[in-house]
Protein backbone atom coordinates (compact mmCIF):
# COMPACT_ATOMS: atom_id res chain seq x y z
CA UNK A 1 0.00 0.00 0.00
CA UNK A 2 1.73 3.13 -1.24
CA UNK A 3 -0.34 5.54 0.86
CA UNK A 4 0.69 3.68 4.01
CA UNK A 5 4.34 4.10 3.08
CA UNK A 6 3.78 7.83 2.55
CA UNK A 7 2.08 8.22 5.94
CA UNK A 8 4.85 6.27 7.62
CA UNK A 9 7.51 8.41 5.98
CA UNK A 10 5.74 11.65 6.97
CA UNK A 11 5.30 10.49 10.56
CA UNK A 12 8.93 9.46 10.77
CA UNK A 13 9.99 12.83 9.34
CA UNK A 14 7.81 14.65 11.88
CA UNK A 15 9.16 12.56 14.71
CA UNK A 16 12.73 13.15 13.59
CA UNK A 17 12.15 16.88 13.70
CA UNK A 18 11.07 16.42 17.28
CA UNK A 19 14.20 14.52 18.13
CA UNK A 20 16.38 17.45 19.10
CA UNK A 21 14.43 17.15 22.33
CA UNK A 22 15.84 13.70 22.83
CA UNK A 23 18.68 13.51 25.22
CA UNK A 24 20.77 11.10 27.16
CA UNK A 25 19.63 10.13 30.62
CA UNK A 26 19.41 13.07 32.95
CA UNK A 27 21.59 11.79 35.75
CA UNK A 28 24.37 9.28 36.18
CA UNK A 29 22.73 6.61 38.32
CA UNK A 30 24.77 4.02 40.12
CA UNK A 31 21.89 1.59 40.44
CA UNK A 32 22.56 -2.05 39.61
CA UNK A 33 19.75 -4.29 38.41
CA UNK A 34 19.91 -7.85 39.61
CA UNK A 35 18.16 -11.15 40.17
CA UNK A 36 17.69 -13.53 43.03
CA UNK A 37 16.64 -17.13 42.54
CA UNK A 38 18.77 -19.52 44.60
CA UNK A 39 16.62 -22.56 43.86
CA UNK A 40 16.79 -21.94 40.11
CA UNK A 41 20.53 -21.35 40.23
CA UNK A 42 21.13 -24.55 42.17
CA UNK A 43 18.53 -26.87 40.70
CA UNK A 44 16.99 -25.16 37.66
CA UNK A 45 16.76 -26.65 34.19
CA UNK A 46 19.95 -27.32 32.24
CA UNK A 47 23.39 -27.00 33.75
CA UNK A 48 24.74 -24.33 36.06
CA UNK A 49 26.72 -22.97 33.10
CA UNK A 50 23.60 -22.72 30.98
CA UNK A 51 21.74 -21.00 33.79
CA UNK A 52 24.52 -18.48 34.23
CA UNK A 53 24.45 -17.96 30.46
CA UNK A 54 20.73 -17.22 30.85
CA UNK A 55 21.57 -14.58 33.44
CA UNK A 56 24.00 -13.09 30.95
CA UNK A 57 21.23 -12.99 28.35
CA UNK A 58 19.17 -11.07 30.89
CA UNK A 59 22.15 -8.70 31.34
CA UNK A 60 21.95 -8.77 35.12
CA UNK A 61 24.42 -6.54 36.90
CA UNK A 62 24.35 -8.45 40.16
CA UNK A 63 23.01 -11.70 41.63
CA UNK A 64 21.80 -12.08 45.20
CA UNK A 65 22.65 -15.39 46.81
CA UNK A 66 21.93 -16.72 50.29
CA UNK A 67 24.37 -18.51 52.57
CA UNK A 68 22.39 -20.54 55.09
CA UNK A 69 24.44 -20.65 58.27
CA UNK A 70 22.28 -23.50 59.61
CA UNK A 71 23.01 -25.66 56.54
CA UNK A 72 26.68 -24.80 56.16
CA UNK A 73 27.45 -25.37 59.85
CA UNK A 74 25.15 -28.15 60.97
CA UNK A 75 27.78 -29.09 63.57
CA UNK A 76 29.54 -26.63 65.84
CA UNK A 77 32.96 -25.84 64.29
CA UNK A 78 36.04 -26.22 66.43
CA UNK A 79 37.38 -22.95 65.06
CA UNK A 80 34.34 -21.14 63.71
CA UNK A 81 36.38 -18.31 62.19
CA UNK A 82 38.31 -20.73 60.02
CA UNK A 83 36.46 -21.44 56.76
CA UNK A 84 38.43 -24.68 56.43
CA UNK A 85 37.10 -26.06 59.68
CA UNK A 86 35.86 -29.59 59.08
CA UNK A 87 32.38 -28.75 60.34
CA UNK A 88 31.68 -26.33 57.48
CA UNK A 89 29.97 -27.59 54.33
CA UNK A 90 30.55 -25.04 51.56
CA UNK A 91 30.11 -27.34 48.58
CA UNK A 92 26.78 -26.00 47.31
CA UNK A 93 27.67 -22.35 47.77
CA UNK A 94 31.19 -22.90 46.39
CA UNK A 95 29.73 -24.37 43.21
CA UNK A 96 27.34 -21.49 42.56
CA UNK A 97 29.43 -18.59 43.81
CA UNK A 98 32.64 -19.67 42.11
CA UNK A 99 30.77 -20.14 38.81
CA UNK A 100 29.30 -16.65 39.11
CA UNK A 101 32.74 -15.26 39.97
CA UNK A 102 34.26 -16.99 36.98
CA UNK A 103 31.57 -15.45 34.77
CA UNK A 104 32.41 -12.01 36.12
CA UNK A 105 29.02 -11.55 37.74
CA UNK A 106 28.84 -9.40 40.86
CA UNK A 107 27.21 -11.02 43.86
CA UNK A 108 25.50 -9.72 46.98
CA UNK A 109 25.43 -12.38 49.64
CA UNK A 110 22.89 -12.76 52.43
CA UNK A 111 23.77 -14.59 55.65
CA UNK A 112 20.77 -16.16 57.37
CA UNK A 113 19.56 -19.04 59.56
CA UNK A 114 20.83 -20.05 62.99
CA UNK A 115 22.13 -23.60 63.49
CA UNK A 116 20.46 -25.38 66.36
CA UNK A 117 23.75 -25.66 68.27
CA UNK A 118 23.90 -21.85 68.41
CA UNK A 119 20.39 -21.18 69.70
CA UNK A 120 19.74 -23.97 72.16
CA UNK A 121 18.10 -26.33 69.70
CA UNK A 122 15.53 -23.88 68.35
CA UNK A 123 14.55 -23.55 64.66
CA UNK A 124 16.77 -21.46 62.30
CA UNK A 125 14.56 -18.37 62.67
CA UNK A 126 15.55 -18.03 66.33
CA UNK A 127 18.43 -15.68 67.04
CA UNK A 128 21.71 -17.12 68.28
CA UNK A 129 22.23 -17.00 72.01
CA UNK A 130 25.43 -15.02 71.67
CA UNK A 131 26.78 -12.45 69.23
CA UNK A 132 30.13 -14.18 68.82
CA UNK A 133 28.83 -17.29 67.06
CA UNK A 134 27.34 -15.32 64.17
CA UNK A 135 30.39 -13.05 64.00
CA UNK A 136 32.59 -16.12 63.62
CA UNK A 137 30.45 -17.49 60.80
CA UNK A 138 30.43 -14.11 59.02
CA UNK A 139 34.20 -14.02 59.37
CA UNK A 140 34.55 -17.52 57.92
CA UNK A 141 32.21 -16.69 55.01
CA UNK A 142 34.11 -13.49 54.21
CA UNK A 143 37.38 -15.42 54.31
CA UNK A 144 35.90 -18.06 52.01
CA UNK A 145 34.66 -15.52 49.45
CA UNK A 146 36.96 -12.52 49.73
CA UNK A 147 36.04 -11.31 46.23
CA UNK A 148 32.45 -10.59 47.26
CA UNK A 149 32.03 -6.90 48.00
CA UNK A 150 28.37 -6.67 49.00
CA UNK A 151 27.01 -8.49 52.04
CA UNK A 152 23.68 -8.39 53.80
CA UNK A 153 22.80 -9.60 57.26
CA UNK A 154 19.75 -11.82 57.66
CA UNK A 155 16.50 -11.77 55.71
CA UNK A 156 13.35 -9.88 56.73
CA UNK A 157 14.14 -9.90 60.45
CA UNK A 158 11.05 -7.80 61.10
CA UNK A 159 8.96 -10.94 60.48
CA UNK A 160 8.78 -13.73 63.07
CA UNK A 161 9.02 -16.24 60.25
CA UNK A 162 12.63 -15.10 59.85
CA UNK A 163 13.71 -13.86 63.27
CA UNK A 164 12.57 -14.54 66.81
CA UNK A 165 12.52 -12.65 69.09
CA UNK A 166 11.41 -10.15 66.47
CA UNK A 167 13.09 -7.07 67.85
CA UNK A 168 15.49 -4.64 66.24
CA UNK A 169 17.60 -4.69 69.42
CA UNK A 170 18.29 -8.44 69.12
CA UNK A 171 18.89 -8.06 65.39
CA UNK A 172 21.43 -5.30 65.85
CA UNK A 173 23.26 -6.72 68.86
CA UNK A 174 23.45 -10.40 67.90
CA UNK A 175 23.49 -10.32 64.12
CA UNK A 176 24.06 -7.04 62.31
CA UNK A 177 26.78 -5.34 64.35
CA UNK A 178 28.81 -8.51 64.96
CA UNK A 179 28.48 -9.46 61.28
CA UNK A 180 29.38 -5.96 60.13
CA UNK A 181 32.56 -5.92 62.21
CA UNK A 182 33.61 -9.43 61.21
CA UNK A 183 33.14 -8.86 57.47
CA UNK A 184 34.94 -5.51 57.55
CA UNK A 185 37.84 -7.08 59.38
CA UNK A 186 38.24 -9.67 56.62
CA UNK A 187 37.35 -7.42 53.67
CA UNK A 188 37.97 -3.77 54.55
CA UNK A 189 36.36 -2.48 51.34
CA UNK A 190 33.23 -4.57 51.70
CA UNK A 191 29.83 -2.96 52.00
CA UNK A 192 27.46 -4.45 54.54
CA UNK A 193 23.73 -3.92 54.25
CA UNK A 194 21.45 -4.12 57.25
CA UNK A 195 17.72 -4.10 57.67
CA UNK A 196 16.60 -6.38 54.83
CA UNK A 197 13.10 -5.55 55.94
CA UNK A 198 9.85 -6.90 54.61
CA UNK A 199 7.46 -4.19 53.35
CA UNK A 200 5.05 -4.79 56.22
CA UNK A 201 5.10 -6.26 59.69
CA UNK A 202 2.09 -8.51 59.35
CA UNK A 203 0.94 -10.74 62.21
CA UNK A 204 3.50 -10.68 65.00
CA UNK A 205 5.97 -8.65 62.99
CA UNK A 206 7.23 -5.08 63.14
CA UNK A 207 6.56 -2.50 60.47
CA UNK A 208 9.63 -1.40 58.51
CA UNK A 209 9.22 2.19 59.72
CA UNK A 210 9.27 1.11 63.38
CA UNK A 211 12.13 -1.27 62.61
CA UNK A 212 14.30 1.40 61.01
CA UNK A 213 13.73 3.76 63.94
CA UNK A 214 14.49 1.03 66.48
CA UNK A 215 17.64 0.04 64.57
CA UNK A 216 18.75 3.67 64.70
CA UNK A 217 18.23 3.78 68.45
CA UNK A 218 20.11 0.50 68.83
CA UNK A 219 23.10 2.12 67.08
CA UNK A 220 23.17 -0.18 64.08
CA UNK A 221 26.34 -0.34 62.01
CA UNK A 222 25.71 -0.52 58.30
CA UNK A 223 26.92 0.78 54.96
CA UNK A 224 23.55 0.48 53.25
CA UNK A 225 19.98 -0.04 54.36
CA UNK A 226 18.38 -2.97 52.55
CA UNK A 227 14.65 -3.33 52.05
CA UNK A 228 12.10 -5.35 50.06
CA UNK A 229 9.48 -2.97 48.64
CA UNK A 230 6.90 -5.50 47.42
CA UNK A 231 3.47 -4.04 46.66
CA UNK A 232 0.71 -4.31 49.27
CA UNK A 233 -2.08 -4.42 46.73
CA UNK A 234 -0.58 -5.56 43.45
CA UNK A 235 -3.95 -5.03 41.76
CA UNK A 236 -3.63 -1.30 42.45
CA UNK A 237 -0.01 -0.51 43.31
CA UNK A 238 2.18 0.48 40.45
CA UNK A 239 5.80 1.28 41.32
CA UNK A 240 4.73 4.93 41.43
CA UNK A 241 1.58 4.84 43.43
CA UNK A 242 -0.72 5.22 45.11
CA UNK A 243 1.57 6.05 48.02
CA UNK A 244 0.08 5.51 51.46
CA UNK A 245 0.61 8.68 53.49
CA UNK A 246 -0.18 7.43 56.98
CA UNK A 247 1.05 3.87 56.63
CA UNK A 248 4.03 2.31 58.31
CA UNK A 249 4.50 -0.06 55.40
CA UNK A 250 7.04 0.68 52.68
CA UNK A 251 6.32 -0.43 49.14
CA UNK A 252 7.99 0.75 45.96
CA UNK A 253 5.30 3.42 45.75
CA UNK A 254 6.45 4.61 49.20
CA UNK A 255 10.11 4.84 48.25
CA UNK A 256 10.21 8.42 49.51
CA UNK A 257 9.29 7.22 52.99
CA UNK A 258 12.16 4.73 52.96
CA UNK A 259 14.63 7.42 51.93
CA UNK A 260 13.38 9.78 54.64
CA UNK A 261 13.35 7.20 57.43
CA UNK A 262 16.80 5.90 56.57
CA UNK A 263 18.15 9.45 56.37
CA UNK A 264 16.67 10.25 59.77
CA UNK A 265 17.93 7.06 61.44
CA UNK A 266 21.35 6.60 59.83
CA UNK A 267 22.22 9.70 57.80
CA UNK A 268 22.99 9.52 54.09
CA UNK A 269 23.36 5.76 53.85
CA UNK A 270 22.93 4.03 50.54
CA UNK A 271 19.73 2.09 49.82
CA UNK A 272 19.65 -1.47 48.51
CA UNK A 273 16.36 -2.93 47.34
CA UNK A 274 17.32 -6.56 47.67
CA UNK A 275 13.99 -8.18 46.78
CA UNK A 276 11.16 -7.00 44.61
CA UNK A 277 8.70 -8.47 42.14
CA UNK A 278 5.20 -8.85 40.83
CA UNK A 279 3.52 -12.22 40.69
CA UNK A 280 1.42 -13.04 37.65
CA UNK A 281 -2.08 -14.37 37.14
CA UNK A 282 -2.04 -17.01 35.84
CA UNK A 283 -1.19 -18.80 37.99
CA UNK A 284 -1.55 -16.66 41.14
CA UNK A 285 -5.18 -15.62 41.29
CA UNK A 286 -4.90 -13.61 44.49
CA UNK A 287 -1.74 -11.55 44.16
CA UNK A 288 -1.05 -11.91 40.46
CA UNK A 289 -1.21 -9.18 37.86
CA UNK A 290 -1.41 -9.90 34.16
CA UNK A 291 1.89 -10.82 32.48
CA UNK A 292 1.68 -7.59 30.46
CA UNK A 293 1.27 -5.51 33.63
CA UNK A 294 4.16 -7.33 35.28
CA UNK A 295 6.35 -6.43 32.30
CA UNK A 296 5.21 -2.82 32.42
CA UNK A 297 6.01 -2.61 36.14
CA UNK A 298 9.42 -4.20 35.71
CA UNK A 299 10.42 -1.39 33.36
CA UNK A 300 8.65 1.28 35.37
CA UNK A 301 10.30 0.18 38.64
CA UNK A 302 13.68 0.31 36.92
CA UNK A 303 13.06 3.97 36.12
CA UNK A 304 11.69 4.62 39.62
CA UNK A 305 14.91 3.54 41.31
CA UNK A 306 17.03 5.14 38.61
CA UNK A 307 15.57 8.51 39.55
CA UNK A 308 15.66 7.95 43.31
CA UNK A 309 18.68 9.34 45.12
CA UNK A 310 21.03 6.97 46.95
CA UNK A 311 19.47 3.76 45.60
CA UNK A 312 22.24 1.46 44.41
CA UNK A 313 20.52 -1.85 43.85
CA UNK A 314 17.23 -3.35 42.67
CA UNK A 315 17.06 -7.13 42.84
CA UNK A 316 14.20 -8.82 41.04
CA UNK A 317 12.94 -11.89 42.86
CA UNK A 318 12.81 -15.05 40.77
CA UNK A 319 13.91 -16.04 37.34
CA UNK A 320 11.37 -18.85 37.17
CA UNK A 321 7.96 -19.35 38.75
CA UNK A 322 7.66 -21.88 41.53
CA UNK A 323 6.39 -25.21 40.23
CA UNK A 324 3.96 -25.37 43.12
CA UNK A 325 0.84 -23.28 42.42
CA UNK A 326 0.90 -22.13 46.04
CA UNK A 327 4.50 -20.96 45.68
CA UNK A 328 5.86 -17.61 44.51
CA UNK A 329 5.02 -16.75 40.91
CA UNK A 330 6.96 -13.59 40.12
CA UNK A 331 9.34 -15.26 37.69
CA UNK A 332 10.43 -13.84 34.37
CA UNK A 333 9.68 -17.25 32.93
CA UNK A 334 6.84 -19.62 33.76
CA UNK A 335 7.24 -22.82 35.73
CA UNK A 336 7.28 -24.59 32.36
CA UNK A 337 10.18 -22.43 31.20
CA UNK A 338 8.30 -20.16 28.80
CA UNK A 339 9.43 -16.54 28.90
CA UNK A 340 6.89 -14.01 30.12
CA UNK A 341 6.84 -10.49 28.62
CA UNK A 342 8.73 -9.39 31.74
CA UNK A 343 11.76 -11.35 30.51
CA UNK A 344 12.12 -8.92 27.62
CA UNK A 345 11.20 -5.94 29.80
CA UNK A 346 13.97 -6.86 32.23
CA UNK A 347 16.72 -7.12 29.63
CA UNK A 348 15.63 -4.12 27.57
CA UNK A 349 13.38 -1.85 29.63
CA UNK A 350 11.40 0.89 27.91
CA UNK A 351 8.76 2.96 29.66
CA UNK A 352 6.74 6.10 29.14
CA UNK A 353 7.91 8.89 31.42
CA UNK A 354 5.24 11.37 30.40
CA UNK A 355 3.46 13.05 27.55
CA UNK A 356 2.98 16.61 26.37
CA UNK A 357 0.44 16.64 23.59
CA UNK A 358 1.87 14.47 20.85
CA UNK A 359 5.30 14.46 22.41
CA UNK A 360 5.98 11.31 24.39
CA UNK A 361 8.88 11.20 26.84
CA UNK A 362 10.49 7.80 26.93
CA UNK A 363 13.02 6.28 29.30
CA UNK A 364 14.92 3.08 28.88
CA UNK A 365 18.15 1.22 29.20
CA UNK A 366 20.18 -0.89 26.84
CA UNK A 367 21.68 -3.36 29.27
CA UNK A 368 23.77 -5.32 26.80
CA UNK A 369 27.37 -4.24 26.55
CA UNK A 370 29.29 -1.51 28.30
CA UNK A 371 29.99 2.17 27.79
CA UNK A 372 27.78 4.23 25.53
CA UNK A 373 25.52 1.92 23.54
CA UNK A 374 23.66 2.52 20.28
CA UNK A 375 19.88 2.44 20.25
CA UNK A 376 17.05 3.37 17.95
CA UNK A 377 13.33 3.89 18.43
CA UNK A 378 10.50 3.16 16.05
CA UNK A 379 6.75 3.71 15.93
CA UNK A 380 3.96 1.62 14.47
CA UNK A 381 1.86 3.63 12.03
CA UNK A 382 -0.87 2.16 9.87
CA UNK A 383 0.50 -1.30 10.44
CA UNK A 384 4.08 -0.39 9.50
CA UNK A 385 7.06 0.33 11.70
CA UNK A 386 8.86 3.61 11.04
CA UNK A 387 12.15 4.62 12.58
CA UNK A 388 12.04 7.66 14.81
CA UNK A 389 15.26 9.44 13.94
CA UNK A 390 18.74 8.06 13.57
CA UNK A 391 20.64 5.67 15.78
CA UNK A 392 21.68 7.39 18.98
CA UNK A 393 23.89 6.65 21.93
CA UNK A 394 22.92 5.98 25.51
CA UNK A 395 24.93 7.31 28.43
CA UNK A 396 27.88 5.32 29.75
CA UNK A 397 25.62 2.94 31.67
CA UNK A 398 23.18 2.32 28.85
CA UNK A 399 20.43 4.69 30.03
CA UNK A 400 18.63 7.06 27.73
CA UNK A 401 15.76 9.52 27.84
CA UNK A 402 14.17 10.53 24.56
CA UNK A 403 11.20 12.53 23.38
CA UNK A 404 9.35 11.35 20.32
CA UNK A 405 6.21 12.36 18.55
CA UNK A 406 3.50 9.73 18.76
CA UNK A 407 -0.24 10.01 18.95
CA UNK A 408 -2.29 8.51 21.76
CA UNK A 409 -2.62 4.79 21.35
CA UNK A 410 0.55 4.37 19.29
CA UNK A 411 3.08 1.62 19.80
CA UNK A 412 6.77 2.40 20.08
CA UNK A 413 9.68 0.02 20.36
CA UNK A 414 13.34 0.14 21.25
CA UNK A 415 15.99 -1.52 19.12
CA UNK A 416 19.39 -2.46 20.46
CA UNK A 417 21.66 -3.10 17.46
CA UNK A 418 24.47 -4.35 19.68
CA UNK A 419 22.61 -7.50 20.65
CA UNK A 420 20.04 -7.41 17.87
CA UNK A 421 17.16 -7.19 20.32
CA UNK A 422 13.84 -5.37 20.35
CA UNK A 423 12.04 -4.27 23.47
CA UNK A 424 8.39 -5.03 24.06
CA UNK A 425 5.99 -2.90 22.05
CA UNK A 426 5.13 -0.02 24.35
CA UNK A 427 1.60 1.34 24.12
CA UNK A 428 1.88 5.10 24.58
CA UNK B 1 -70.06 -42.28 67.94
CA UNK B 2 -68.55 -43.98 65.11
CA UNK B 3 -69.62 -41.06 62.93
CA UNK B 4 -68.44 -38.60 65.54
CA UNK B 5 -65.35 -40.60 65.99
CA UNK B 6 -64.95 -40.77 62.29
CA UNK B 7 -65.38 -36.96 61.94
CA UNK B 8 -62.81 -36.26 64.74
CA UNK B 9 -60.31 -38.63 63.25
CA UNK B 10 -60.83 -37.05 59.84
CA UNK B 11 -60.31 -33.63 61.46
CA UNK B 12 -57.12 -34.84 63.18
CA UNK B 13 -55.89 -36.38 59.96
CA UNK B 14 -56.55 -33.21 58.01
CA UNK B 15 -54.87 -31.14 60.74
CA UNK B 16 -51.76 -33.37 60.68
CA UNK B 17 -51.60 -33.28 56.91
CA UNK B 18 -52.08 -29.51 56.85
CA UNK B 19 -49.37 -29.08 59.50
CA UNK B 20 -47.00 -31.23 57.48
CA UNK B 21 -47.89 -29.25 54.34
CA UNK B 22 -47.33 -26.00 56.20
CA UNK B 23 -43.98 -27.22 57.51
CA UNK B 24 -43.03 -28.30 54.00
CA UNK B 25 -44.11 -24.93 52.64
CA UNK B 26 -42.14 -22.98 55.23
CA UNK B 27 -39.16 -25.29 54.77
CA UNK B 28 -39.44 -24.82 51.02
CA UNK B 29 -39.25 -21.08 51.53
CA UNK B 30 -36.60 -20.89 54.22
CA UNK B 31 -35.01 -24.31 54.34
CA UNK B 32 -33.10 -24.38 51.08
CA UNK B 33 -31.62 -21.06 52.00
CA UNK B 34 -30.21 -22.33 55.23
CA UNK B 35 -29.02 -25.48 53.56
CA UNK B 36 -27.25 -23.54 50.87
CA UNK B 37 -25.87 -21.20 53.47
CA UNK B 38 -24.21 -24.08 55.24
CA UNK B 39 -22.90 -25.47 52.00
CA UNK B 40 -21.75 -22.04 50.93
CA UNK B 41 -19.54 -21.60 54.00
CA UNK B 42 -16.34 -21.91 51.98
CA UNK B 43 -17.57 -20.33 48.79
CA UNK B 44 -18.61 -17.13 50.55
CA UNK B 45 -14.99 -16.84 51.80
CA UNK B 46 -13.92 -17.23 48.22
CA UNK B 47 -16.31 -14.50 47.20
CA UNK B 48 -14.73 -12.18 49.75
CA UNK B 49 -11.28 -13.00 48.35
CA UNK B 50 -12.44 -12.48 44.79
CA UNK B 51 -13.96 -9.18 45.85
CA UNK B 52 -10.61 -8.13 47.38
CA UNK B 53 -8.59 -9.39 44.43
CA UNK B 54 -10.24 -7.25 41.79
CA UNK B 55 -9.30 -3.89 43.31
CA UNK B 56 -7.72 -4.40 46.73
CA UNK B 57 -10.98 -3.55 48.54
CA UNK B 58 -13.90 -5.59 49.77
CA UNK B 59 -16.79 -3.69 48.24
CA UNK B 60 -19.62 -6.09 49.00
CA UNK B 61 -21.16 -6.88 52.38
CA UNK B 62 -21.04 -10.41 53.71
CA UNK B 63 -21.85 -12.28 56.91
CA UNK B 64 -18.98 -12.00 59.42
CA UNK B 65 -18.12 -15.66 59.04
CA UNK B 66 -17.27 -15.11 55.38
CA UNK B 67 -14.65 -12.47 56.24
CA UNK B 68 -13.17 -14.66 58.95
CA UNK B 69 -13.09 -17.71 56.69
CA UNK B 70 -11.50 -15.62 53.95
CA UNK B 71 -8.71 -14.46 56.28
CA UNK B 72 -8.19 -17.98 57.57
CA UNK B 73 -7.87 -19.31 54.03
CA UNK B 74 -5.23 -16.82 52.90
CA UNK B 75 -2.02 -18.40 51.65
CA UNK B 76 1.06 -17.46 53.65
CA UNK B 77 2.54 -15.21 50.96
CA UNK B 78 -0.67 -13.22 50.68
CA UNK B 79 -0.95 -12.96 54.46
CA UNK B 80 2.65 -11.74 54.82
CA UNK B 81 3.26 -9.53 51.84
CA UNK B 82 -0.10 -8.03 50.97
CA UNK B 83 -2.60 -5.88 52.79
CA UNK B 84 -5.31 -8.53 52.43
CA UNK B 85 -5.64 -9.25 56.16
CA UNK B 86 -5.92 -5.54 56.99
CA UNK B 87 -8.31 -4.83 54.12
CA UNK B 88 -10.64 -7.74 54.87
CA UNK B 89 -10.60 -7.05 58.63
CA UNK B 90 -11.43 -3.42 57.99
CA UNK B 91 -14.28 -4.41 55.68
CA UNK B 92 -15.65 -6.77 58.33
CA UNK B 93 -15.56 -4.04 60.98
CA UNK B 94 -17.27 -1.65 58.63
CA UNK B 95 -19.93 -4.25 57.88
CA UNK B 96 -20.49 -4.94 61.57
CA UNK B 97 -20.72 -1.21 62.36
CA UNK B 98 -23.28 -0.80 59.63
CA UNK B 99 -25.30 -3.70 61.03
CA UNK B 100 -25.22 -2.33 64.59
CA UNK B 101 -26.07 1.19 63.41
CA UNK B 102 -29.07 -0.15 61.56
CA UNK B 103 -30.13 -2.24 64.56
CA UNK B 104 -29.89 0.79 66.87
CA UNK B 105 -31.82 2.91 64.40
CA UNK B 106 -34.61 0.37 64.19
CA UNK B 107 -35.09 0.41 67.98
CA UNK B 108 -35.11 4.22 68.17
CA UNK B 109 -37.31 4.60 65.15
CA UNK B 110 -34.69 6.62 63.33
CA UNK B 111 -34.12 5.84 59.68
CA UNK B 112 -31.22 3.41 59.27
CA UNK B 113 -27.94 5.04 58.32
CA UNK B 114 -26.84 2.26 56.08
CA UNK B 115 -23.59 2.61 54.21
CA UNK B 116 -24.37 4.04 50.83
CA UNK B 117 -23.82 1.38 48.30
CA UNK B 118 -23.33 1.67 44.61
CA UNK B 119 -25.48 -0.11 42.10
CA UNK B 120 -22.59 -2.49 41.50
CA UNK B 121 -22.50 -3.27 45.17
CA UNK B 122 -26.23 -3.74 45.23
CA UNK B 123 -25.97 -6.15 42.34
CA UNK B 124 -23.20 -7.97 44.12
CA UNK B 125 -25.16 -8.22 47.33
CA UNK B 126 -28.27 -9.41 45.54
CA UNK B 127 -26.17 -11.90 43.64
CA UNK B 128 -25.13 -13.33 46.96
CA UNK B 129 -28.73 -13.84 47.91
CA UNK B 130 -30.13 -15.25 49.96
CA UNK B 131 -27.24 -14.12 52.16
CA UNK B 132 -29.50 -11.59 53.88
CA UNK B 133 -31.83 -14.43 54.86
CA UNK B 134 -28.99 -16.85 55.29
CA UNK B 135 -27.32 -14.50 57.64
CA UNK B 136 -30.07 -15.14 60.23
CA UNK B 137 -29.03 -17.25 63.19
CA UNK B 138 -30.22 -20.88 62.94
CA UNK B 139 -32.17 -20.60 66.23
CA UNK B 140 -34.16 -17.64 64.92
CA UNK B 141 -34.86 -19.49 61.70
CA UNK B 142 -36.16 -22.47 63.65
CA UNK B 143 -38.50 -20.22 65.63
CA UNK B 144 -39.78 -18.70 62.40
CA UNK B 145 -40.33 -22.14 60.85
CA UNK B 146 -42.21 -23.49 63.88
CA UNK B 147 -44.26 -20.31 64.32
CA UNK B 148 -45.16 -20.34 60.63
CA UNK B 149 -46.18 -23.98 60.76
CA UNK B 150 -48.27 -23.47 63.89
CA UNK B 151 -49.99 -20.44 62.41
CA UNK B 152 -50.87 -22.21 59.18
CA UNK B 153 -52.06 -25.34 60.95
CA UNK B 154 -54.06 -23.27 63.45
CA UNK B 155 -55.78 -21.33 60.71
CA UNK B 156 -56.46 -24.54 58.80
CA UNK B 157 -57.89 -26.18 61.90
CA UNK B 158 -60.08 -23.17 62.62
CA UNK B 159 -61.63 -23.23 59.17
CA UNK B 160 -62.01 -27.01 59.27
CA UNK B 161 -63.84 -26.76 62.60
CA UNK B 162 -66.12 -24.06 61.21
CA UNK B 163 -66.72 -26.19 58.12
CA UNK B 164 -67.54 -29.22 60.28
CA UNK B 165 -69.84 -27.18 62.52
CA UNK B 166 -71.59 -25.81 59.44
CA UNK B 167 -72.20 -29.30 58.08
CA UNK B 168 -75.78 -30.23 58.94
Amino acid sequence: MRWRAWIAALVALGAMSAFPGASSAQAASSVQYGIEDDAWLQHGPGTLSSRIAELERLHVDIVRYTLHWDRIARRRPADARDPDDRAYRWRTSDTVLNALHKAGTSVVVTLVGTPSWANGGAPPNWAPNSASTFASFASAAAARYPWIEDWTIWNEPNLPAWLRPTTAGIYVSRLLNPGYAAIHTRIPDALVGGGMTSPRGGAGGVSPVAWIRAMGKAKAHLDAYAHHPYPSRPQLDSPWGPACKRCSTITMADLGRLLNEVQRAFGSKRIWLTEYGYQTNPPDQLLGVSPATQAQYVASAARRVYLAPRVDMLIYYLVQDDAEPTGWQSGLVTAEGLPKPAFTAFRLPLTEAGRTGDRVHLWGQVRAGSGQRPYRLRVLVAGRWSWLGPTRLTDARGFFAATVRATHGSFVQLWSPRDGAYSLELHV
Amino acid sequence: MAGGGSGRSRFVGVAVVSTLCALSLVWALAGPGTGTAAAAGTSCAQRVLRDWTDNGRVDGMYPSKCYLDAIASLPEDVRTYSSAVDDISRAMQSSQQTDSTNAAASTTGDPPQARRISSDEARQISAQSPSSVRGLPPALLAVIVIAGAMTISGVTAYFLRRWRDDVP
